[in-house]
C-alpha cells in the first residue's frame, strides 16, 4: 500500500526524489571518505610519522612538555627543523594556504592532505567525520604554535588555521593550547653595541627616536625563510627569549559570529566589515 | 607544569581574527588586486615596468631575458612569488588580451587559444615605445612621488606618470577580498577624445562623453549588442555587456555553405574556445541541430577562423541564433569599474575615471613645468652673471691677478670685499667694491673658460640668455594660466593619439535577442492516452489499432491527435492547462506514462480534470461550460488557442466550480441534473455564445444547498440513457422546458 502510494508521489514530485537521492549519495560519499580516513588513521597511529612524512616529531612523549610548530611553507620548515630543540619541539610544515573550512563541505575537509596531516599529528581526533572521536586528553602536545610569516599572507594563513581549530577542535582554544608565534619584524644592527630584534612597528619607532638615523642598519624580515636557523632559534623558538600570543576566547558568541562573517560564504557582510574597519588596517605595500 | 618564565601575551580569538583579516583584506585590495585609477596599473605591473625602465630595456635596444627582469623586479621592488611577476609581464605583452600592449615580447608569449607562454628562461622582452613615451616619460622631472622599497634600499614611484587613462584603454581585472574589479578595454583614440572633451567642458555628462567613447573596444573584436544599456553601465560603473562573436557565411561550390567565426567574444579567450567547439559538437550529438556537418578550428597567425560546414538547405540565420543562444558565442561581460582612488576602493563612473585622470594630468604637468622652470631660473642666474662679467672682464682679471686665494676672489665678487687684493688703481678698487655677484654666479665666473671671451661667444651667450628668458616666460605662462596648461596637455594628447591610435575593432550596436526555432518535428498522427490517475502518454497509431479495446477499457481519455498539437486540460478550478504533445513521451502501449503534474502546471492535489481534448479539435468546436451553481455558457473553441501554459478558461463566481466542459457541436439540447434529483431539459439555443471571460447565464433554478451534479448534451433524434438509482433512465423523456426553471423530479 505504502509502496504504491510512494511511487505515485515520487512520479509527481521528481524534485523531492532527486533531493532524497542526492542526500543519500552525499552521505554515502562522506561515509566512504570517513571510512578511508579512519582506516588511515588507525594504521598510521602506531607510528609517530604521518602519511606524507612531513612531521618532524620530538623525542619526548610527555604531552605536557611537547610543543608543535605549524610552519608556513617548506622554505621556512627546513630552518625550523634545524633550529628547534628536538627534545620537545616538533615541526609540521604546511604548504601555502590551507582550505577555508568555513566554506568547504565536510568530505572536502577530510580529504584535504594538509588537514589530515594536522589531525594525525595532534592525535586527538576530530570533532566531526571520524566518528566524532575528538578527545582532548589524547592531545600529544601542550602547545600548538602557528608560525607564519610576518606579512599579510601569513596573517591570512593564521586566520585560516584558527578557523579550522575553532570549528573542529574548539577545546584546543578553550583550554589554551593554541599559540601564535611572533617572529621579529626588524633586526637593527648598530655600528656600536649589540644587535637587537624588534617585534613590531612601535618598537622600531621607539628605537628610531633613541638612535640617530644612519647609526644603524635595518633588516626587515618579510618571511621566516630569511632567517637562518640560529636566528630563528633565538627569536622565535627558544622559550627563554621568544614572544608568543596565546589565543583565548572571551566571548563565544562573538567568536562564532566573527568567524562566520570573515570566513563564511556570504559576501555582503564581509564587504561591509571591510569598509567599516578599513581605517584600522596596516597595509603591506 | 610550565616552569619556564615565558613572554606570553594573552589575546582574544575574535580580535586576532579581525586584525589579521582586515590587514590581509586591505592589503590585497589596495596593493595587490586592484589597479590605481591614475595609471591603471596594479603594483606588480607598475614595478615590472619601472624596473625595465631602470634597467634601460628600451624599445630601441635589444631584448633581454624575462628571467632577468623578473629576478630584478623581485629583488628590488616586489618581494613575492616569481610566477606572479612573470604572469603579469606576459599578459602585458599579449596583444589579444590588452588593448595596447605595454611590453614587446620575443618568443612564445602564449596564444589566443589559451596556450601558456614559454618558461621565463626562454622568453625575452623589452618596453614598447608607447610605454616608454606615455607611461614612463618625465620620471626624472620629479612628476610623481617616490617611496622607499620594502627594505629601504631603493626608491620606487608611487604611481607612474601615465598620460592616458590606461585603466580605460587596457581595462583591468582582479579579484580582491570581498570585491572584484572588471573593466573592459577601450579604444585609445576615443578615450583621448573624451578626455579632451571633459577638459573643454567639466560639466559634460556621461552621454556627452559617450559621443566619443562609443563603448568597449576588445582586442578580439566582436560585437557589443546592447548599445542602449551602455550608458547606464558607464553612469554607474556596474552592469553587463552582451557580446557576440562575428560570424560570416561563405558559399562553397555546389551551393553548400559554411559558417565562419572570424572574431570571438573577448570572454571566449583562452581555453573557452575549446569549450565552444565541444558545445557545438554536443548540439550536433544531441540532435538539437542537424545542419552542421563538420566543425574545424582553422585559426592561425591570420586570426581566428572557426569553420562550421553546413548542410545544403540550412536556415543560416536560425542556426546562428541558435549558436548565440546555446553556446558562448554570445556571452556577457560583467562590468564593475572598481579601482583604488585616493587610497580607497571605489566603483567609478566613466566620468569619474576621466575626472581623476585629468586631475592627475594637471598635477603631472604642474610638477613637470615647475621642475623645468627652476632649472631655467638657475640657468638665467648664471647667464646673467656671465654677461655681466664680460662687461667688466678687465676688472675681474685684475682682481684675479691681485688675489692670493680663490676664497678672496669669491668674496670680492660676491660682497665687494677688496681687502688684501692688490689693485692697479684706486678706481679699480672702487669699482671692485661695488661688485655684487651671487654665489652661483661667482662660481660660474671662476670656472669660465677663457675662450668664452671671444666676441662671437659672447653673442652666443646673449642669444642663449634670450632663449632662457623666452622659456621662463613660457613656463610661467603654462603654470599660471589654466588655459595654457590645458593647451599643452591637449597638444600632447593629440600627438599621442596621432602616433598610437588604432582603428576600433569591436562594433557597438543594438541587436534583437537571439531567437531561434527549434527543429521542426516530422508531423504524424499519434494516439493520446491518459488513465484515471492522470498519467499520460502517446502511442503510435498502429499500436493503438492493435490495442484498441484494451485502450478504451483501461484509459479514461483516448483520442487521436497530431504530435505537433497541444493537449488542453480543463479543470474544476476554471483553468486550462496546455501541454505540447511533443513534450509527452511517445512510448510503447504497456510503458508507464508521465503524470500531468510533471508536464504542466496542473496540480492533482488542488484540482480535478473535467475535460481533456486536443487543441486541434477544440479550435473547431463550441464548448459548453456548466458550473456547480448552474451557470452555463457557450464559447468559441478558437479562444483557447493561447501560447501560455495555463490560462483562465472561464470566470467563476464565489465558491463556484466548473463541473462540465464539453463539445456542444452538433448537439441541440442540454440536460442538467441537480443534487436534489431534479432534471431539466432545454434547448441549447437558449444559451448564448459568450467570451471565455464571461460568467454565463443561469441554467436551472436550484433549491437551498442544491448544486448541479451533471450536465449532458443530447441530440433530439438519438436516445441517451443514464443509470439513475440503478435503473436506466432515458434523458430524452425528461419534459422539455425553458431554461432557468426548476425541472422535474422523476419518480422511480
Amino acid at each position: 500500500m505504502l509502496g504504491e502510494q510512494l511511487v505515485l508521489f515520487f512520479d509527481r514530485n521528481l524534485e523531492t526524489l532527486k533531493t532524497v537521492l542526492s542526500c543519500a549519495e552525499k552521505a554515502a560519499k562522506i561515509r566512504k571518505t570517513e571510512e578511508r580516513a579512519k582506516t588511515n588513521l588507525l594504521t598510521k597511529q602506531k607510528y609517530s610519522f604521518d602519511s606524507n612524512g612531513k612531521l618532524a616529531n620530538c623525542e619526548k612523549k610527555d604531552p605536557s612538555l611537547c610543543e608543535i610548530f605549524i610552519v608556513e611553507g617548506d622554505s621556512a620548515g627546513g630552518s625550523a627543523k634545524t633550529a628547534r630543540d628536538r627534545n620537545y619541539q616538533a615541526i609540521l610544515p604546511i604548504r601555502g594556504k590551507i582550505l577555508n573550512v568555513e566554506k568547504a563541505s565536510i568530505d572536502k575537509i577530510l580529504a584535504n592532505a594538509e588537514i589530515k596531516t594536522m589531525i594525525n599529528a595532534f592525535g586527538c581526533g576530530f570533532s566531526e567525520g571520524y566518528g566524532n572521536d575528538f578527545d582532548i586528553s589524547k592531545l600529544r602536545y601542550d602547545k600548538i604554535v602557528i608560525m607564519a610569516d610576518a606579512d599579510v599572507d601569513g596573517a591570512h594563513i593564521s586566520t585560516l588555521l584558527l578557523t579550522l581549530f575553532y570549528r573542529f577542535m574548539p577545546e584546543l582554544i578553550y583550554e589554551g593550547h593554541v599559540y601564535i608565534a611572533m617572529p621579529p619584524l626588524y633586526k637593527v644592527m648598530p655600528k656600536k653595541g649589540a644587535e637587537e630584534y624588534l617585534y613590531d612597528d612601535k618598537a622600531l619607532e621607539k628605537y628610531r627616536r633613541s638612535h640617530k638615523p644612519g647609526s644603524f642598519t635595518l633588516q626587515r624580515y618579510k618571511g621566516l625563510g630569511e632567517m637562518d636557523a640560529q636566528q630563528l632559534w633565538e627569536t622565535t623558538l627558544n622559550p627563554e627569549t621568544r614572544m608568543m600570543k596565546r589565543v583565548e576566547i572571551e566571548d563565544a558568541r562573538l567568536a562564532s559570529s566573527v568567524t562566520e562573517v570573515l570566513m563564511g560564504s556570504d559576501v555582503p557582510p564581509r564587504k561591509s566589515f571591510i569598509y567599516e574597519h578599513a581605517r584600522d588596517a596596516e597595509i603591506d605595500i | 607544569m610550565d616552569t619556564k618564565q615565558e613572554n606570553i601575551i594573552r589575546t582574544d580569538y575574535a580580535e586576532v581574527m579581525q586584525k589579521s583579516y582586515i590587514d590581509y583584506a586591505m592589503s590585497v585590495i589596495i596593493s595587490r588586486a586592484l589597479p590605481d585609477v591614475r595609471d591603471g596599473l596594479k603594483p606588480v605591473q607598475r614595478r615590472t615596468l619601472y624596473d625595465m625602465y631602470e634597467l634601460g630595456i628600451r624599445y630601441d635596444r635589444p631584448y633581454r631575458k624575462c628571467a632577468r627582469i623578473v629576478g630584478d623586479t623581485m629583488g628590488k621592488y616586489h618581494p613575492h612569488g616569481d610566477s606572479s611577476i612573470y604572469e603579469s609581464l606576459v599578459v602585458m605583452a599579449q596583444d589579444f588580451k590588452k588593448g595596447k600592449t605595454l611590453v614587446d615580447g620575443h618568443g612564445n608569449f602564449g596564444s589566443i587559444e589559451g596556450d601558456g607562454a614559454a618558461a621565463m628562461r626562454y622568453t625575452e622582452a623589452r618596453l614598447e615605445k608607447l610605454t616608454q613615451e606615455v607611461f614612463l616619460a618625465d620620471l626624472d622631472k620629479d612628476v610623481v612621488d617616490f617611496m622607499p622599497n620594502f627594505d629601504e634600499t631603493e626608491k620606487e614611484p608611487v604611481v607612474l606618470p601615465v598620460k592616458i587613462p590606461n585603466i580605460l584603454v587596457n581595462g583591468a581585472e582582479g579579484i580582491a577580498v570581498g570585491m572584484a574589479t572588471s573593466i573592459p578595454p577601450h579604444n585609445l583614440g576615443e578615450v583621448v577624445d573624451a578626455v579632451k572633451a571633459y577638459m573643454k567642458d567639466n560639466d559634460i555628462s556621461v552621454k556627452g562623453l559617450m559621443r566619443y567613447v562609443k563603448g568597449p573596444d576588445f582586442p578580439t573584436g566582436g560585437i557589443v549588442v546592447n548599445k542602449d544599456e551602455l550608458r547606464k553601465i558607464y553612469e554607474t560603473g556596474v552592469g553587463k555587456i552582451r557580446l557576440r562573436g562575428r560570424v560570416e557565411v561563405e558559399k562553397l561550390k555546389g551551393g553548400r555553405m559554411q559558417l565562419v567565426i572570424t572574431e570571438i567574444p573577448y570572454t571566449m579567450l583562452g581555453a573557452n574556445i575549446g569549450k565552444f567547439l565541444n558545445d557545438v559538437a554536443a548540439l550536433v550529438e544531441t540532435k538539437k541541430t542537424t545542419d552542421i556537418v563538420d566543425i574545424s578550428n582553422q585559426s592561425s597567425k591570420e586570426g581566428i577562423r572557426i569553420v562550421l560546414e553546413l548542410r545544403k538547405d540550412t536556415d543560416v540565420e536560425n542556426l546562428t541564433n541558435m549558436l548565440y543562444k546555446k553556446t558562448r558565442l554570445e556571452d556577457t561581460f560583467g562590468v564593475n569599474m572598481l579601482a583604488v582612488a585616493d587610497g580607497r576602493p571605489e566603483t567609478l563612473s566613466l566620468k569619474q575615471i576621466i575626472e581623476h585622470h585629468v586631475d592627475f594630468l594637471f598635477e603631472l604637468t604642474t610638477r613637470k613645468y615647475n621642475t623645468l622652470l627652476n632649472k631655467e631660473l638657475e640657468k638665467k642666474e648664471i647667464q646673467e652673471g656671465l654677461i655681466k662679467a664680460c662687461d667688466v672682464i678687465d676688472l675681474i682679471i685684475e682682481i684675479l691677478r691681485g688675489s692670493k686665494s680663490r676664497e678672496q676672489v669669491k668674496k670680492c665678487l660676491v660682497d665687494g670685499v677688496t681687502e688684501g687684493i692688490r689693485f692697479k688703481s684706486k678706481a679699480s678698487e672702487k669699482a671692485a667694491a661695488k661688485l655684487r655677484f651671487s654665489e652661483k654666479q661667482a662660481t660660474a665666473i671662476l670656472e669660465m673658460r677663457l675662450y668664452k671671451l671671444i666676441g662671437l661667444e659672447i653673442e652666443a651667450l646673449q642669444a642663449e640668455y634670450a632663449e632662457t628668458m623666452k622659456n621662463i616666460a613660457r613656463y610661467r605662462d603654462i603654470l599660471d594660466n589654466y588655459s595654457s596648461m590645458s593647451e599643452v596637455i591637449m597638444d600632447e594628447l593629440d600627438s599621442i593619439k596621432k602616433e598610437y591610435n588604432t582603428k576600433r575593432k569591436t562594433s557597438v550596436e543594438n541587436a534583437e535577442e537571439a531567437v531561434y526555432e527549434e527543429k521542426k518535428m516530422e508531423e504524424m498522427e499519434v494516439c493520446f492516452l491518459m488513465d484515471r490517475f492522470g498519467y499520460m502518454k502517446l502511442i503510435d497509431k498502429t499500436a493503438y489499432e492493435r490495442n484498441r479495446e484494451a485502450a478504451h477499457s483501461e484509459y479514461k481519455y483516448v483520442f487521436p491527435c497530431m504530435n505537433t498539437d497541444k493537449i488542453c486540460i480543463f479543470t474544476d478550478s476554471g483553468k486550462m492547462h496546455a501541454i505540447k504533445a511533443a513534450d509527452i513521451p511517445l512510448v510503447r502501449f504497456r510503458d508507464k506514462g508521465t503524470p500531468a503534474d510533471n508536464l504542466s502546471n496542473y496540480d492533482s492535489a488542488k484540482e480535478q480534470m473535467i475535460y481533456v481534448a486536443p487543441l486541434g479539435q477544440i479550435r473547431e468546436a463550441r464548448l459548453l461550460f456548466v458550473t456547480e451553481k448552474s451557470m452555463c455558457k457557450l464559447v468559441e473553441g478558437a479562444e483557447f488557442d493561447a501560447s501560455k501554459r495555463t490560462i483562465a478558461a472561464t470566470r467563476l463566481g464565489e465558491d463556484d466550480r466548473l463541473i462540465f466542459v464539453g463539445n456542444a457541436g452538433e448537439m441541440d439540447q442540454v440536460v442538467l441534473q441537480s443534487s436534489g434529483g431534479y432534471f431539466l431539459r432545454f434547448l441549447k439555443s437558449e444559451i448564448s455564445l459568450m467570451k471565455k471571460t464571461a460568467m454565463g447565464v443561469r441554467g436551472m433554478k436550484l433549491g437551498e444547498n442544491e448544486v448541479v451534479k451533471h450536465a449532458y448534451l443530447l441530440e433530439s433524434h438519438q436516445e441517451y440513457a443514464i443509470t439513475f438509482h440503478d435503473k436506466p433512465y432515458v434523458l430524452n423523456k425528461v419534459k422539455l422546458a425553458k431554461r432557468d426553471t426548476r425541472g422535474v423530479k422523476p419518480r422511480i
